[in-house]
């Protein structure tokens, strides 16, 4: 076996432990809201989400392979610089997480891979109008028309069933919640896994095991399905918590709009040639229908947290691609990819034991969020009687 | 400023599609949302019908002076076999509009 095969091997395990985060980081995009009204019980939220992921998954594989194009100069991607970009991205995933930060994963791969590429090759690998044309126009305004279209929606909703029964108005908005939130997850599986995929698949042509021609192996694609499949299941709890309780107390109507509007902005935008976040567009729906509810309260500082981990989320990532590149290619070959497998192994296992001193599960991710407390992640304990 | 910025923001941005995305953001939502809404209203006053809890006129004409726009299905002095008939089709035209928009969401999915 050569040097590049096991090289290969590693940016292959790295690449499916970033479809993982990738998955259970984003199962608050679909589920949160149904998580949140009691449309789903916990368990079978995710188990659900992670069939559709799944199935999604195999669904299209249309843009695989364009994950970085338009924005690294493909002329300076090595399997060094793909490892070291999902290192930066894997680790951005796990510190966001820790925190319940619905950050964006696609951002965090790309941010990974433009610090790789930089300290691999320099500035000049970076194109930086498909960077602004790309990633930051869309990431700035996808929030911001999902809220607004969240908004307007929710207060014609409410106008319209106001007189209705609100017993059967719960029942069938959360029949409608699920069917919008499983059309989300099936939008999921066919956009997330298609760039992790994407990337294994760059890994194995620049190391030479396949041609160019040969398209995305079979093994590739069921791995990839079953690894954001299986993260999704694993449910990530913590962001769930965030979007489902801790932007606004969301009602089952709310819930539906905001699921029915992120499938729509997300599936329109994906066919008029935009390529949006689904965490922002899912986050930014969430807001909205807080903000176009009369009388409902949207916790501001959860918000504030939210927009910073957007914004520093493609820098953040960049930065910690371009450590693992420069330790990786200081070290050189082999060795040098190992020795960051390693750390950045130990720094994952320190992020999963600080998320155990306050841990968010299934059972707790409903819990009411004290009054005045500085996170959603605060969980509020029953008094001592 | 601003005189640089234009034609450098005109240049990055394609802003006649991101008009089209708000434009189609909006309209989406605002027609399956309004849809599946009425749906509901719909079923919600044909089961009341079925269940023998129909409203009585009154209640209709009371119900449409307050102005819901679900009340556009409850006109006064139609009899209530014909209003419980019109609300079980507007909860059919409404869902049917609910079960075209997932159907075309699902295509748009595969035909990527």
């Amino acid at each position: 076996m050569t040097e590049g095969t096991v090289i290969v091997i590693v940016v292959v395990l790295f690449g499916l432990a970033f479809d993982f985060t990738n998955g259970f980081h984003d199962t608050a995009n679909a589920m949160a809201t149904s998580v949140a009204t009691g449309a789903l019980r916990p368990r079978v939220a995710v188990g659900l989400s992670g069939v559709l992921n799944f199935v999604g998954a195999f669904l299209s594989l249309a843009v695989a392979t364009t994950i970085a194009t338009g924005i690294v100069d493909a002329g300076v991607i090595t399997t060094t610089v793909v490892f070291a970009g999902l290192v930066g991205a894997i680790t951005w995933n796990l510190v966001t997480w820790l925190f319940g930060l619905p950050s964006s994963s696609s951002h965090a791969v790309i941010g990974g891979t433009i610090g790789a590429a930089i300290v691999g090759s320099g500035w000049a690998a970076i194109q930086g109008a498909g960077i602004v044309s790309k990633v930051l126009v869309p990431a700035f305004f996808s929030p911001i028309i999902a809220a607004l279209a969240a908004a307007l929606s929710v207060m014609l909703a409410f106008r319209i069933v106001r007189r209705a029964r609100p017993d059967f108005v719960q029942r069938a908005y959360r029949i409608g919640q699920v069917a919008s939130a499983s059309l989300v997850s099936l939008a999921h599986g066919t956009n997330d896994a298609q760039k992790t995929m994407g990337i294994i698949t760059l890994a194995l042509i620049t190391n030479g095991n396949i041609s160019t021609h040969t398209g995305i192996p079979e093994w590739v694609v069921v791995t990839c399905a079953a690894a954001i499949a299986l993260g999704t299941y694993m449910g990530g709890w913590r962001v769930i918590r965030t979007v489902g309780k801790g932007i606004t107390e969301i009602s089952t109507p709310q819930g539906f709009v905001a699921e029915s509007i992120s499938s729509a902005v997300i599936l329109g935008a994906a066919h008029l040639g935009f390529a949006v976040s689904t965490t922002q567009v899912a986050s930014g729906s969430v807001l909205g229908v807080g903000l176009g509810r009369r009388g409902a309260a949207v916790r501001w500082s959860t918000v504030g947290q939210m927009v910073v981990a957007w914004v520093v989320t493609i820098p953040s990532a960049a930065i910690l691609g371009g450590a693992a590149e420069f330790v990786a290619g200081r070290i050189g070959g082999l060795p040098g990819v190992l020795v960051t497998a390693v750390v950045a192994v130990c720094v994952y296992g320190a992020i999963y034991a600080a998320s155990r001193l306050h841990p968010v599960t299934a059972d707790n991710v409903n819990a009411p969020i004290p009054e005045g407390a500085p996170s959603a992640l605060a969980i509020e304990t029953a008094p001592a009687t | 400023m601003l005189a640089l910025v234009t034609p450098l923001a005109a240049a990055i941005v394609d802003w006649g599609g991101l008009v089209q995305v708000v434009l189609f953001a909006v309209v989406a939502g605002l027609v399956i949302v309004g849809a599946f809404s009425l749906g509901v209203v719909g079923l919600d006053r044909w089961r009341a019908f079925r269940s023998g809890a129909a409203p009585t006129a009154g209640q209709a004409a009371e119900s449409a002076a307050a102005g819901s726009i679900s009340d556009a299905a409850s006109p006064v002095g139609v009899s209530p076999p014909m209003f419980a008939f019109g609300s079980l089709a507007m909860a059919i035209a409404g869902f049917g509009i609910c079960v075209v928009a997932v159907l075309l969401g699902l295509w748009s999915i595969v035909h990527r």
